[in-house]
């Protein structure tokens, strides 16, 4: 209020003007400077990535704009650094949280946190997704010091689930500047995290760790695209944040506003790659390396595939998609990567991609093409055990439709990794050129019959012992053919490749029955 | 020939503009505001620039920003379309003196037409009847008062730098004169940045009637044929058709000959266009004003001579000389066109900007669609409400009329209202038939109340597709990821509003509301009327009360909405008034609406 307005001459219309002024001022972000270096550095303002994300402006609802730090200064904080309101992705409804970096460098304090956790209440007690924007480094000194920081108002209970046993809902995470501390946790509860290039996304920055541990690194080095890409800590990089916010509403719309929700359909289109192709892309012969994408164009919607965490364990693929208009997730070894070998980071992000299939009503496809898990003191180091176990009960326990497809190779824990006959498929089919069995011949033999081979050598000659070799590499083969799995109905069907993308929707349909929602309360 | 030209505006007429410029082989360029990213013609552009956030202020009409514009993407030329920076002689001049090709006339001539009292200076001495009117601008009451002595009442107050109706006032009588003087000032002040006035007879019934001029600026001056663009509402153009129906040869043939005599006479370039309004009663014309740009309506002149104005625009700013004279122009049949706008005319014509679902067009023989928006498009709130326009051909007027009613009952936008069904409704008009309509008729005869509203169709049970979307939008988005491009096509959902219509009954497109855009009021709520402390002639400001309600032991205060007269009372004291029903009404509310056109 002016401060030549007396309070006994307010008027209704005075305070509507400072409304209108008090509103404005909370819409300046960091100010022209501010704003000024903010874009200097290549980034958008918060307020202009809200509108890049949402339909259009009209959408937009906003909470909290008034906000302002508990601890004041002479510097305007502008909404304590944090925009919060509701809107549109296309047509659906979604909270968002924007970090403003112009302004403090978006750092956390107990207002911003307040703000954060009443947004990502509202939408997950009226159920509907988050979207996180996040640019800021860490809390905000002083406003977070000493007693302050074990009395911060965050609740890791109503943070990270629904308290009031609700379903759960989407959570979307764009990184568009360096991202630490708060900024980036909220990106680590999300189920895709999406960064822009030059951002970077860590525990904490550089600056700490240089004081900890001596340590000197950039942004970059530290927690840049490539690093966060490589241990899953973001899930896709983008060019710039117009890409950015159409890959977070290209994730959405695979998705239920809620896990109490069915996963939304799409009018079906054709593959991009004829099913007929099928039986040329996948060579013969263990040794013969393809692009297990190639597999998937020619099974799902065309334009429908969104790969989530590419590179995070790229033996494995995992990736949304669309099957004649319905989403699935799809769950494929990658040849063209350690033979599709999986390692612990591979195992890992397939428990977490499963997970979040089975936590939303979207179905999971698998498709073998798997020599096994890798062995070796460096798996072993890395906690293949336990992340193979951790994944196969995951599996198990996935309460959405599963339906399996053998390519090629579906050999040992790799095979049951993959949604074998162990962990519960509703389906499970294979192409005639499937080789199954717990280990592949060549080696198979050489480790099964190792002694007797040996002996037949030492009492009959080479030559007899590479005949019983051989031998017995036929009987392993003959063994290893869907036939028998078939016969013994490990199988359901042997079905040609260009029926693949039928079949699989067929059993999905079976398989979803009169159940469109398959969330177990967690 | 120009080799790129920058379109500084936007819907229908950009995406015109940009079609023309493909056809001619011309580099298209786009601007386009936060509220159009991704409209049609920013999709259809060879290269398309941000210009600001949505306000027009901060976009399209931000000279600075366009000529930075214009810099950047390297054009040789601007073309204004119609409304925003057309007829603005500042901008004209600041994209000449840039060194660009301003497609349009000289900045000189912009100015000089631009100002009504200097206008009227050139049409009188190209000998053009005037209607009797103050010389110039009166600065006082006392001067209005003679001039008005002179000319008569019903008179209108005009303002000197307005157009499109805003500024505009009609004196009935001595006593309102005052009032009309300073409203119109007031409101020209605030829309024009200049507030001078000046006053000419107001001719009830009368006509409107245009002429298409082209000029190259080297000597070549023709006319294209006349217009008639009589059914207005406040003054807002909604059909219009060429050739003028029922026109006295005598009065064609004059009124052409003093389009091309002022154009000559003011060494006019371009298109452009003299405005006469025609006392059908007596044969009579008087010039109104000249437009120094192309018009929303320049698509029925050219289906009606086969010339396309836009692409003689851009060759003439390249130094063309029209290569055809008077004698090849021939008028051929009939053509009429409605505006298609995103109004209720059953609410005052209220603007309801919204997401169009899947829109129809009407397709069929003789017919042409100018659309600044395909299905699934958004209708920003922050421009004009016309979308579209539908034209149709024919043999003579009835044939053009007959298809062109067809053509709207073939429409269809979900989402939005549209003006399609009351357009449809007017040319089924005898008056309009027959030819007696005037610029009046639409306010006086043709009330959308007496014309049974049509259901919007997002109302109606959307289309069963068998999935559990309703209504399914579709878009591509291309990913630059870490590992190369990605297109995805991205669904998401249409018009579902499950909250908002539950809460308010009415779709959501129709939700937003701006205080300009209010109609007349309304009950609130079903209630009984207690007092009405008004009487129809009363002069009332806006806040004053007008009706009080009551309902539910509450009283209810319903204020004027804008300045205005009286014209009826609807109700009285004791009556129960239902939910939405009309109280009184009041004149019109002019000035408010933000039209980029004519």
């Amino acid at each position: 209020m002016d401060d030549d307005t007396p309070k006994n001459q307010l008027t209704m219309q005075s305070l509507i003007a400072e409304l209108g002024r008090r509103q404005a001022r909370a819409r300046e972000m960091g100010g022209v400077d501010g704003l000024k270096r903010h874009r200097e550095s290549g980034r958008l303002p918060v307020r202009e990535r809200i509108s890049l994300l949402l339909d259009n402006d009209e959408s937009w609802f906003e909470i909290g704009a008034l906000g302002l730090p508990e601890l004041r200064t002479s510097r305007h904080v502008p909404g304590d650094a944090v925009v919060t309101g509701f809107g549109k992705v296309d047509g659906r409804r979604v909270g968002v949280i924007g970090i403003d970096s112009s302004v403090v460098a978006g750092t956390t304090a107990p207002t911003s946190m307040r703000k954060q956790g009443r947004l990502i209440e509202h939408a997950q007690k009226h159920g509907f997704p988050l979207v996180m924007l996040c640019d800021a480094d860490g809390g905000r000194i002083p406003d977070v010091m000493g007693w302050r920081f074990s009395h911060l108002p965050l609740d890791f209970k109503s943070f990270l689930k629904p308290t009031d046993g609700g379903p759960l809902i989407p959570r979307a995470a764009a990184v568009l500047g360096p991202s630490y501390g708060d900024s980036a946790l909220h990106a680590s509860t999300a189920h895709f995290v999406v960064m822009v290039k030059n951002a970077s996304l860590a525990l904490v920055g550089p600056s700490v760790i240089e004081s900890a541990t001596g340590e000197q690194l950039t942004d970059a080095e530290l927690g840049g695209a490539d690093q966060a890409l490589a241990i899953g800590n973001a899930h896709m990089a983008v060019a710039g944040e117009d890409d950015a916010m159409d890959a977070i509403a290209a994730f959405l719309s695979y998705f239920p506003a809620n896990a109490g929700l069915p996963a939304p359909a799409a009018p079906s289109r054709n593959p991009a790659v004829s099913p007929e192709e099928l039986e040329n892309i996948v060579p013969l012969g263990a040794k013969a390396g393809y692009d297990m994408y190639r597999v998937i164009e020619a099974i799902a919607d065309e334009a429908s595939v969104f790969p989530w965490a590419d590179d995070w364990g790229p033996a494995l693929l995992t990736c949304f998609a669309r099957i004649e208009g319905n989403p699935v997730g799809i769950v494929a070894n990658q040849p063209m990567v350690l033979a599709g070998a999986l390692d612990a980071h591979a195992l890992t992000k397939e428990h977490d991609f499963v997970d979040l299939c089975d936590s939303f009503n979207i179905p999971i496809v698998f498709l073998h093409d798997v020599p096994g898990l890798m062995v070796g003191t460096e798996a072993e180091k890395t906690g293949i055990l336990k992340a193979y176990e951790k994944l196969a009960l995951r599996i198990s326990e996935a309460a959405v439709p599963k339906v399996g497809v053998v390519l090629r190779k579906a050999y040992g824990g790799g095979h049951f990794a993959m949604g074998g006959r162990p962990t519960h498929p509703d389906f499970l089919f294979a192409w005639p050129s499937a080789e199954m069995g717990f280990m592949a011949p060549e080696t198979g033999v050489q480790t099964v019959y190792r002694r007797r081979l040996e002996k037949v050598a030492k009492e009959q000659g080479d030559e007899a012992a590479e005949k019983l070799a051989a031998e017995l590499f036929d009987e392993w083969v003959t063994e290893s053919e869907p036939w028998e799995a078939a016969a013994h109905l490990a199988l359901d069907d042997v079905i040609a490749p260009a029926d693949t993308r039928r079949v699989i929707a067929a059993s999905l349909d079976i398989a979803w029955g009169e159940h469109p929602v398959r969330v177990a309360r967690r | 020939m120009l080799t790129s030209v920058l379109v500084a505006n936007r819907g229908e007429i950009a995406v015109r503009l940009i079609r023309a410029c493909k056809g001619l082989g011309i580099r298209a360029v786009a601007v386009y505001s936060e509220a159009d990213a991704g409209a049609l013609h920013v999709r259809l552009a060879d290269e398309a620039y941000l210009l600001g956030p949505a306000p027009a202020a901060q976009s399209y009409l931000n000279v600075d920003r366009i000529l930075a514009v214009c810099r950047d993407a390297g054009v040789e030329g601007v073309h204004p379309g119609y409304g925003l920076l057309s007829e603005n002689a500042d901008f004209a001049a600041a994209v000449v003196g840039a060194g660009l090709v301003f497609v349009g006339p000289e900045p000189d001539t912009i100015a000089r037409m631009g100002d009504k009292v200097v206008a009227r200076e050139a049409a009188k001495s190209c000998e053009i009847p005037l209607l009797p009117g103050s010389d110039g601008p009166v600065d006082s009451l006392p001067a209005a008062e003679r001039v008005a002595e002179e000319i008569g009442y019903p008179l209108v107050v005009k303002a000197c730098f307005g157009g499109g109706g805003r500024g505009m006032r009609v004196v009935r009588e001595a006593r309102q004169l005052r009032e009309a003087l300073e409203q119109a000032e007031r409101e020209s002040s605030a829309a024009f940045g200049r507030g001078e006035v000046y006053l000419e007879r107001y001719v009830p019934q009368a006509r409107h009637v245009e002429v298409q001029v082209l000029a190259d600026g080297q000597g070549g001056v023709i006319h294209l044929g006349d217009r008639d663009c009589s059914v207005q509402r406040r003054h807002q153009k909604l059909v219009e058709e060429a050739p003028a129906p029922a026109l006295p040869e005598g009065v064609r043939r004059s009124l052409r000959e003093a389009a091309v005599r002022l154009a000559r006479s003011v060494g006019y370039r371009s298109a452009g266009t003299v405005e006469f309004l025609v006392d059908s009663r007596e044969n009579h014309y008087y010039f109104l004003e000249m437009n120094t740009r192309l018009q929303v309506e320049h698509g029925v002149t050219e289906l009606v001579t086969g010339v396309d104005l836009v692409e003689w625009q851009l060759k003439i700013a390249a130094g063309e000389v029209l290569d055809f004279d008077q004698d090849r122009v021939t008028i051929r049949g009939h053509a009429i066109q409605a505006r298609i706008g995103a109004e209720d005319p059953w609410e005052g014509f209220r603007p309801c900007p919204g997401r169009i679902g899947a829109l129809k067009l009407p397709l069929g023989p003789w017919l042409r669609l100018d659309f600044g928006v395909e299905g699934g498009d958004d209708i920003p709130a922050f421009y004009d409400a016309m979308f579209g326009k539908i034209q149709a051909w024919g043999q003579n007027r009835e044939a053009a009329r007959q298809r062109l009613v067809s053509a709207l009952h073939d429409f269809e936008a979900p989402g939005v209202q549209s003006t399609a069904p009351y357009l449809r409704h007017v040319l089924e008009q005898s008056d309009f038939i027959e030819v007696r309509h005037h610029t009046g008729s639409v306010e006086s005869s043709w009330q959308p109340e007496d014309i049974e509203r049509p259901v919007m169709v997002s109302d109606a049970p959307p289309m069963p597709t068998g999935k559990p979307e309703d209504s399914i939008s579709e878009r591509r988005v291309s990913l630059s990821t870490s590992r190369g491009t990605l297109d995805i096509a991205v669904y998401g959902r249409i018009g579902h509003s499950r909250a908002s219509e539950a809460a308010t009954g009415a779709p959501a497109a129709k939700r937003q509301s701006d205080p300009e855009r209010q109609a007349e009021p309304v009950a609130p709520m079903d209630s009984t009327v207690v007092k009405v402390p008004v009487a129809a002639g009363d002069r009332v400001s806006k806040g004053d009360t007008l009706v009080i309600l009551e309902a539910m032991k509450m009283e209810l205060q319903i204020t004027a909405p804008w300045d205005s007269v009286v014209e009826d009372v609807l109700v009285e004291v004791g009556q129960t008034a239902r939910r939405g029903a009309r109280l009184v009404s009041l004149s019109g509310k002019e000035g408010n609406e933000v039209k980029p056109g004519s």
